[in-house]
């Protein structure tokens, strides 16, 4: 069921000065504009989020810092009998397809490379094109947006893996896993992209759609 | 066609569908109103039936829903939810056999060999997003939502706590968790023997569970309840 509008196809105006209204993000509160926070459940309200787009470069910039030592650094040190094996998040999916469990290789590469480079790539493509004309429709960017904040948790798969496999094989000089130095960056980096999705607020890519303004 | 919103702030009646908004001090209220989260058009709050979805005709953004029996099933879920996690964490999780040498591990062990090293701070993010924040989501839907149940005014700071509910679910990673279990279980087949206990299957279902309770919960139908929109 499609909510009708107030009698036209066109949009309607949005929430801000014009209509004297606010809606609250959280719970769809509406109440009148300069009020300051949501009577039901306490938000801040706020036409737009203020600064999102600061905060979208900032935790992504962040997430971005963090991924480098996430990436250059061993996520995994096994030590054996005879020697002691080291590998990067990449490193280790190469290990994992060479040893024929492509399955793995190809989940762990899925969760921490592509989707961690997709976040970016699509954080940043958002964040740049706000108020302007892009390839994409706006609801094209939307839908992005909202693709971004569902997948962007899953990258946090292999930190699960690493801490699984660290305390369940210690089995002495037989056989050693521990987490290595990339693995507390990883999940920084994973927790700054969320962020970074978080901050965006998508009202924002509509702003510049033309409108019936009075 | 210019703007029938501020065209009507003069006090003419308009006639819509499903609400009549009468005066131009309930509009400017927001009596009445309800708006997309998403793209922030503003449209007439309908009535819906149960089962029904409003969706915004602009961005397609889901703007509210009525969800049949939310109350009843969140509830449920819920409390399946407490005894599948406690069960987790209480059982033994995985444990392991080579060459004469065993080790068993609980779901904790799991979490907290990620603090070797010094880096305790790690465990304790993976300690949240696994056991911490699903724990607290399932105890703040109790807390909100079994007053609702019972007809019984809503708990103070329900508001608060059920947007932190919401705001929360997509930190609570225990599906995720259980990816990355299999995922080892399949790189160790080879390497020794694994016994999967039960608290393996415990997080299993409470993954199931999880995902039910997050499309039996209709937030629309408990913010009402929090507090009706219309004073």
């Amino acid at each position: 069921m499609q909510v009708d509008g107030l009698g036209s196809d066109r949009p309607r105006t949005p929430l801000t000065i014009e209509v004297g209204l606010v809606a609250c993000r959280a719970c769809g509160l509406i109440a009148p504009a300069g009020t300051a926070r949501c009577r039901r459940c306490r938000a801040s309200l706020h036409p737009r989020e203020p600064h999102s787009l600061q905060r979208v470069w900032a935790w992504l910039i962040a997430g971005l810092i963090a991924y480098v030592p996430a990436n250059l650094m061993p996520m995994m040190v096994t030590e054996t009998l005879r020697d002691s094996s080291s590998n990067t998040i990449v490193s280790g999916v190469v290990a994992l397809a060479e040893h024929g469990s492509y399955f793995v290789a190809l989940v762990v590469f899925i969760a921490s490379v592509l989707i961690p480079i997709v976040k970016f790539v699509l954080l940043g493509y958002l964040a740049l094109t706000v108020g302007r004309r892009s390839a994409l429709s706006l609801k094209d960017r939307k839908h992005l947006h909202d693709l971004v904040e569902i997948v962007g948790r899953w990258s946090m798969v292999d930190v699960f893996v690493v801490a699984v496999l660290a305390a369940l094989v210690q089995l002495g000089a037989l056989i050693a896993i521990e987490p290595g130095p990339a693995a507390a960056p990883f999940a920084l980096m994973v927790v700054f992209t969320m962020l970074a999705a978080n901050a965006f607020d998508p009202r924002l890519i509509w702003d510049c759609e033309k409108r019936e303004v009075p | 066609m210019a703007d029938d919103i501020t065209r009507d702030r003069g006090g003419v009646p308009l006639a819509i569908d499903t609400v009549r908004i009468d005066t131009a001090s309930a509009l400017a209220r927001g009596e009445g109103l309800i708006a997309c989260p998403a793209c922030d058009l503003l449209y007439v709050r309908p009535v819906l039936e149960v089962k029904e979805i409003a969706r915004c005709k602009r961005c397609d953004h889901v703007i509210m829903t009525r969800k049949a029996e939310t109350l009843d099933r969140a509830l449920a879920a819920a409390v399946a939810s407490a005894i599948l996690l406690v069960t987790a964490a209480v059982f033994p999780f995985l444990s392991l056999e080579r060459a004469g040498i065993g080790r068993e591990i609980s779901l904790f062990d799991a979490i907290g060999a990620l603090s070797q090293d010094g880096l305790w701070a790690l465990a304790v993010i993976a300690g949240l997003l696994v056991i911490g924040i699903p724990a607290a989501r399932i105890g703040a839907i109790v807390y909100v939502l079994l007053p609702l149940r019972l007809d019984l005014p809503p708990l103070p700071r329900a508001g608060i706590i059920f947007r932190h509910v919401v705001r929360l679910e997509q930190w609570a990673m225990t599906e995720i968790f259980l990816i990355g279990v299999i995922v080892s279980l399949v790189k160790l087949q080879t390497l020794a023997d694994l016994v999967i206990g039960p608290a393996f299957w415990a997080i299993a279902g409470l993954v199931v569970v999880t995902a039910y309770k997050s499309i039996a919960l209709c937030k629309s139908t408990v913010w009402d309840l929090i507090d009706p929109a219309r004073p």
